[in-house]
């Protein structure tokens, strides 16, 4: 196996609350390895999206790395200064956000934020840049590049706009692509197209895919392998196969089974409660509350484990059926 | 480019009824053009007859109308009821010393608040961001003659190294303008201040920094672009307030614009000057209007397009 | 075709904006409330019982130009040797009076343009955008002045000119807040039932432009009060004897190399109010919705 392209080594992160620091991501362990799609799930507010952030440098003011190490392309990033991270956003490591809409600057055309995107990196001639941006427009599925490079955000849909995202977040060919929810915002037909084109486009560019959602469907029909966050740490990372099949962890469990289609009659299952606020997180283990069968071992607190199925899992009592 | 003929079209719609107005207002008027010059107990009826004659007060009130914009547009205003000159004589000089003053004040409020509005944003919560929040507040409740009083008693008769009275050189543009720049200037600041921490929290920021666009680009090129739509909208509507507080201002500085001459004329009833007065005006605060909607949608590609970002 | 913007916001401070809360408004309001209301009492006394008039009339000229903490005179007298404390206090009543009228006034005629522009179908909206952008045409200022010519100076011809002007911007609002409100489902299931839009209007668009109404209301107060001191100050506003902060300062500017007194007072007096006017305006707008006012 050859080295990862992103890895996070024990790594936490905290928001400054004044006097002292909350954790918001704690001991996380992850290897994003080349080439592949790696699907990171949870609820909202699960840490997921902070984690992502920190791939690119991008966190939230107050929000900072409290320990272990994030190594990107085999460089320690907690080395990097802001022109180092600069250079690393868009050229190695890149992103594409949820709101097609908000996220593309509206006075600005479509074109002119690629070719910036460029020239933030290459000191290439405005021609030059503009040709690139075209052909980067064609292979991310727009079929008149031409017209479309002159357009502004709002003169375009949903699917076109996500797709112009997508073609400034590629085209300077990056190894990593971080993608944050890129399909929530859009309606199903078209993010079926989406979620297909980033799977070309991630083949034709040999990519490295880290899909962040919380819509295990769209997961289990992209990635290689899936991580599972439960309130700022990883609960279960496995093969999609695996884990799908066989999931460990009674969240991962619930999960599933909450996005499962019915049969008629059929009662809903979801996991009851809610994720609770970093200051709400009890000392033991996290889920415990909202677990169907916890234990009196679930007071301490588990740590992440290699069990022999494969993939690694924090729970004390992996692979037991959730009781309905 | 038929937005702009469109716009065009509705102002001088706009014009025209402002038009109807002043004329409407001047044949309203208390006392007749000819009652308020000749007094009607005294005067022969044949007399007041030719005189109505004359001023064409017996034509059906269409044509006077016609006539009226005829002579206007041919920069007759009339004559002034009270000594005989004509109405555009009058106003000529002091509208451009007004204007001059308005336009100064204009240049200064934006030309300072606009930089004030993008550094203290940049540096929100740091010592200039607070130093502005303070100084504007202030601006925005002293009104701009209680300054200017009390920078002439302070300036004019203490310290006496600024003009404060009078138009002999240009030093004497200095305090005026700067008095009454300081409202519009508070308000300039506070809203591209504004605007520009919206625009700094925006999304699209964020996307443009995962692209490995530079803090410094991003600020100065896309959040201020972004910033423009709601500095521009407030323009036009500075441009009219500023006007009439010009007068004011005027008159405490003895600067020679319409303040005290027309207040004046005004003050005796002389009803041209008055309407003369009043069309001028509205046909400048128009123009600001339709000139600052033309460059609302040069800036903002949404409303270009017409889509509703308004309302 | 109307410029978007009309009133310009006032930026809330983020500082103030966690500002603990009694009841959901902050203490500062009410208090300004209070002295807004005293204000306007005071005003009225000033204005129709001429049996007090004698307090702010009452010349000395054996005692003019006295400073301030004089005996019998807390803060000194004017050129006329009156009592400036009594004619400062006389001035901010009906300056209070004046800005309160243009404001009830303005939002009237403002609510019902903006209503009638924003609900009452497509040629209702065409007109009232034009008989806006007419009224909007000219300024207010100097509309008063124009007035003046026409009514003769004074406090009624100020309370009109200001008002037949400032309603415009107002309206320009409420419009836009109806074209949102008539959107919504509680105003479709009254339609549904028959109401007609009268009724509507009523019940459900008055009552939810009533925060952005106060908050533009204490607002126009204010600029009104700024507006009348002005032309009072020009002779267009108050005469004689109708105290007026205006004509203090006019007066005072005449006699600057002898005195500042009536000057700092008077500018104190205006400054301080339009001060409280505009953090009760900033108060209010941060209770209801921070971005009232602010269409985009």
């Amino acid at each position: 196996m050859s080295a990862p392209v992103i890895e996070f080594k024990n790594f936490s992160l905290g928001r400054d609350i004044g006097t002292s620091w909350e954790p918001l991501v704690t001991d996380m362990t992850l290897q994003l390895q080349p080439g592949e799609i790696l699907g990171l799930v949870g609820e909202s507010g699960s840490g997921k999206s902070l984690s992502a952030l920190s791939c690119l440098g991008l966190l939230p003011a107050k929000v900072r790395p409290l320990g272990g190490q994030l190594n990107i392309l085999g460089r320690d990033s907690s080395t990097f200064g802001d022109e180092e991270w600069r250079e690393v956003r868009g050229a190695q490591v890149s992103m594409i956000f949820q709101d097609p809409m908000t996220s593309l600057d509206p006075c600005f055309t479509v074109g002119s934020q690629i070719v910036e995107a460029i020239r933030a990196h290459e000191d290439t001639s405005a021609k030059e840049a503009q040709g690139r941006a075209l052909e980067m427009l064609r292979l991310v599925g727009i079929t008149d590049p031409e017209q479309r490079f002159g357009a502004f955000p709002h003169e375009l849909s949903g699917g076109l706009r996500q797709r112009a995202m997508i073609a400034a977040a590629l085209v300077m060919k990056p190894t990593v692509l971080v993608a944050d929810e890129p399909t929530t915002a859009l309606d199903v037909t078209t993010q079926a197209a989406i979620i297909e084109q980033v799977v070309q486009l991630q083949q034709q560019l040999g990519m490295t895919v880290l899909w962040i959602s919380h819509d295990l469907g769209v997961v289990a029909n992209l990635a290689d392998r899936v991580a599972v966050m439960y309130a700022g740490e990883l609960v279960e990372v496995a093969d999609t196969k695996r884990l799908f099949a066989d999931p460990q962890h009674p969240y991962t469990m619930g999960l599933i089974n909450s996005a499962r289609v019915r049969s008629a009659g059929e009662p809903f299952d979801f996991i009851s409660g809610s994720v609770p606020e970093p200051s709400t997180w009890p000392e033991g283990c996290r889920f415990a509350p909202r677990c169907s069968r916890p234990t009196s071992v679930c007071q301490e607190h588990p740590a992440m484990t290699q069990p022999d199925s494969g993939g690694s899992l924090r729970c004390f009592h992996p692979g037991m059926a959730v009781v309905s | 480019m038929s937005y702009v003929i469109k716009r065009i079209g509705y102002a001088i719609l706009i014009m025209f009824l402002a038009s109807l107005v002043t004329f409407a207002a001047l044949r309203v008027a208390p006392g007749s053009a000819v009652t308020s010059i000749l007094d009607p107990a005294r005067t022969p009826p044949e007399v007041i007859e030719r005189y109505k004659e004359e001023l064409g007060l017996n034509l059906p009130i269409w044509q006077q109308y016609v006539n009226y914009m005829a002579n206007v547009l041919r920069g007759n205003f009339g004559t002034s009821l009270f000594d005989r000159r004509p109405v555009f004589d009058l106003i000529a000089d002091a509208a451009l010393y007004t204007v001059v003053l308005a336009f100064a004040a204009f240049v200064l409020a934006f030309g300072l608040g606009v930089p004030a509005g993008v550094i203290a944003a940049l540096n929100r919560g740091g010592w200039f961001d607070r130093v502005i929040r303070w100084v504007t507040s202030a601006f925005m409740s002293i009104p701009n003659f209680v300054l200017a009083l009390l920078l002439v008693a302070i300036l004019g008769v203490k310290l006496r190294f600024l003009p404060v009275s009078g138009a002999s050189g240009p030093a004497n543009l200095i305090l005026p303008a700067l008095v009454l720049a300081a409202d519009p200037w508070s308000l300039t600041t506070r809203v591209t201040r504004t605007a520009v921490v919206e625009q700094l929290g925006a999304d699209y920021t964020r996307t443009l920094r995962a692209r490995g666009v530079s803090r410094t680009r991003i600020n100065w090129r896309h959040v201020l672009r972004n910033a423009l739509t709601p500095v521009v909208s407030l323009g036009s509507v500075q441009i009219r307030t500023l006007l009439g507080y010009t007068l004011i201002v005027e008159v405490i500085f003895r600067w020679p614009g319409m303040g005290s001459q027309l207040v004046q004329a005004i003050l005796k009833r002389d009803y041209p000057v008055a309407s003369a007065l009043a069309l001028l005006l509205a046909l400048v605060v128009v123009i600001a209007s339709t000139v600052g909607d033309l460059l609302l949608r040069a800036v903002d590609p949404r409303i270009r397009s017409n889509q509703a970002v308004i309302s | 075709m109307v410029t978007s913007l009309v009133i310009a916001p006032v930026d809330v401070p983020e500082s103030r904006r966690h500002k603990k809360r009694i009841g959901g408004i902050t203490i500062p309001t009410w208090i300004g409330v209070g002295l807004l209301a005293l204000c306007a009492l005071l005003g009225l006394v000033v204005l129709l019982a001429p049996a007090f008039r004698n307090l702010w009339t009452a010349q000395d000229l054996r005692a003019t130009f006295l400073p301030p903490l004089s005996s019998g005179h807390p803060f000194g007298t004017d050129n006329l040797g009156r009592d400036l404390m009594w004619r400062t206090l006389a001035g901010l009543g009906v300056s209070v009076a004046v800005g309160l009228g243009v404001a009830f006034l303005a939002v009237t005629l403002g609510l019902m343009v903006g209503i009638v522009g924003g609900y009452f179908g497509r040629a209702a909206d065409v007109t009232s955008n034009i008989v806006i952008d007419v009224t909007w045409a000219f300024p207010a200022i100097l509309l008063a002045v124009v007035f003046a010519g026409w009514l003769g100076p004074g406090l009624l011809t100020v309370v009109l000119a200001l008002a037949l002007t400032e309603w415009a911007g107002f309206s320009r609002i409420i419009r836009g807040e109806v074209l949102s409100l008539r959107e919504r489902d509680y105003v479709s299931a009254a339609r549904v039932l028959g109401r007609n839009k009268v009724a509507i209007s009523l019940r459900h668009f008055v009552p939810n432009l009533l925060p952005v109404t106060l908050v533009l209301a204490v607002y126009f107060v204010a600029g009104a009060i700024v507006a009348e001191a002005g032309l009072s100050f020009l002779g267009i506003g108050a005469q004689p004897p109708t105290p007026s902060l205006g004509s203090t300062l006019a007066q005072g500017r005449d006699y600057l190399t002898r005195t500042w007194w009536p000057v700092i007072l008077a500018g104190g007096v205006l400054t301080l109010t339009v001060l409280l006017l505009n953090s009760v305006s900033d108060q209010l707008r941060e209770h209801f919705d921070p971005r009232i006012g602010r269409r985009r």
